[in-house]
């Protein structure tokens, strides 16, 4: 995941945010906007670690994989 | 202040078996020291006190007839908001849910009032679980008990103010990013983040799947065993719940630490950290090396990613978790926790995966690690109690300005993605007299032994036996 996504524009958030069905008036979704801007600065994070030749696993219970 | 207010559950028990005390004058302490704190800490949200008196008159008739359950028969406890209780509403902090009346109880709050124990209502929490703070714009906040203007973190605040302030010895809570050992930490007590799976979560309204925990909040290690001796059982209505070999809390909980080797991560523990938090924690895990654990360094440099990837799963599985609600009934919710919640609508799925995958890169440093030590020892929060007006904004720490719920959750969201049982225990005070926690980390399924770590570390010191004044 070490492709660089560009940075999510105020009309491209609007656009999805109709899509997914968040409404709301221009002080609130400016608001969701910085928010929404926080969490993926996040997510740039974790996208930029290398995880090469690693596969997701989702918490096991048992632990027969993971300890 | 009664003369019961603040006992542990091992010191009621003794009394309550013997029957020099009953389970009724108990119930009325519990709830008078209830009504007292309230408008100083705001703990509850529902205080049920005719419910507790009535279990406690039939735990008083038990006992008396000689059909004693075991050691939290005739005990109070208090029951984060988010678990559901049969016929008292349940509101996860929410006014959104405000009016939601289960029709049974959680499994883990069936297996307390099992035991004999008995709930004195519900706790005051984050709204949803969704804050470290403890911040709550429906309910009010909670304040510590050590000093009023302080949060006392959540998201299980009001569990953590309540059992502070000895209202009951024992509260539930629940730990997603370090909602049990963030207030134990700020609050003076002993919390457990079980392994994964190990308590059940049915009937306990999610934040996050994969991350969610649920155990108690107490005084002492020996009363975290006592109750984990009743919590930890496999639950089949809990997909997630784990099969393990029985766990025994309290057979081996006066085994100490000697022999135990104790790892202290070298990484990313300590780079952002208070001057008094580093040298109480640093003292307390000298302390276990005086009792015979050998100290050893501990390389897991892969703590780093976790926090920030337990935070994009966070964000990401409430979202699948609210997702028509909050579409629907958004308004319902604080607003910043709404909008937490739909930023987490943004999040890919590729990403998510991708976290998934960092997910297996930190359990195999922690496995790497657990390879070498018994347990890991650090600290639990990188501060003391906060004050209340910044949970919202930034901390100053060092030079440094850190947004304040993420650096409440650096240290403690590190061990849920993983699941790893970790506990906290008070490990001393700073000079404006707030507490400070030490952290203790263990293989899965091992949380015995960390609990007893903890006992034999409250057997040297008195950290855990302090109360606020009043």
């Amino acid at each position: 995941m070490s492709e660089q996504r560009p940075a999510l524009t105020k009309r491209a958030f609007l656009e999805q945010a109709a899509r997914l069905g968040l409404t709301g008036d221009d002080e609130r979704m400016d608001a969701l906007f910085e928010e929404t801007k926080r969490t993926l600065a996040r997510a740039k994070g974790v996208d930029a670690i290398d995880t090469t030749g690693v596969a997701p696993s989702p918490i096991n219970p048992q632990f027969e994989a993971g300890a | 202040m009664s003369e019961l207010d603040g006992l542990t559950i091992a010191e009621l028990a003794e009394r309550l078996r013997s029957k020099q005390l009953s389970p009724v004058e108990v119930a009325a302490a519990s709830i008078e020291r209830a009504q007292a704190t309230e408008p100083a800490l705001n703990s509850f949200i529902t205080i049920t006190g005719e419910q507790a008196m009535v279990a406690a008159h039939q735990a008083e008739a038990e006992i008396a007839a000689g059909n004693y359950r075991g050691p939290l028969h005739g005990i109070p406890f208090v029951t984060k908001d988010l678990f559901w209780t049969k016929g008292v509403r349940t509101t996860s902090g929410s006014r959104a849910d405000e009016r939601f009346v289960p029709d049974e109880d959680a499994t883990v709050v069936r297996l307390l009032r099992e035991a004999g124990a008995f709930s004195i209502g519900k706790t005051n929490m984050s709204e949803w679980a969704f804050s470290i703070t403890g911040y709550n714009t429906h309910f009010g906040w909670p304040n510590n008990p050590w000093a009023l203007d302080r949060m006392p973190a959540g998201s299980s605040s009001g569990t953590g103010t309540a059992v502070t302030a000895g209202v009951a010895p024992m509260g539930l809570g629940t730990d997603t990013g370090g909602s049990i050992r963030a207030p134990a930490s700020f609050c003076g007590l002993t919390g457990l983040k079980p392994t994964y799976g190990l308590v059940s979560r049915h009937g306990v309204t999610p934040l996050s799947w994969s991350l969610d925990h649920a155990g108690p909040l107490a005084h002492t290690a020996e009363d975290v065993a006592l109750t984990m001796d009743v919590l930890a059982r496999h639950d089949p209505r809990d997909p997630f719940s784990a099969r393990p070999a029985p766990i025994d809390f309290t057979t081996h909980l006066r085994d100490g630490v000697a022999g135990l080797r104790i790892g202290v991560p070298r990484e990313y523990v300590w780079d952002v950290l208070d001057g008094e938090v580093e040298a109480s924690v640093r003292e307390a895990i000298a302390a276990l090396e005086r009792l015979g654990a050998t100290i050893v360094e501990a390389s897991v440099p892969e703590l780093e990613w976790a926090s920030q990837m337990g935070g994009v799963l966070t964000v990401t599985e409430s979202a699948a978790y609210h997702g028509e609600r909050v579409l629907r009934e958004g308004d319902l919710y604080d607003q910043r926790t709404r909008r937490r919640i739909e930023s987490g609508f943004f999040i890919s799925a590729a990403t998510y995966h991708q976290a998934q995958r960092v997910r297996t890169m930190v359990g195999m440093g922690l496995a790497r690690v657990f390879g070498e030590v018994d347990l890991l020892a650090a600290p639990t929060m990188p501060v003391t109690a906060l004050p209340q007006e910044i949970a919202l904004t930034a901390t100053e720490l060092n030079g440094g300005s850190y947004p304040t719920s993420n650096l409440m959750t650096r240290l403690t969201q590190i061990f849920n993605v993983n699941g790893y049982p970790a506990l906290s225990a008070p490990c001393g005070f700073s000079r404006s007299g707030l507490p400070i926690g030490l952290q203790l980390v263990g293989r899965p399924f091992e949380d015995a032994l960390v609990v007893q770590a903890a006992h034999a570390y409250q057997g040297a010191t008195d950290w855990h036996a302090r109360r606020p004044l009043s």
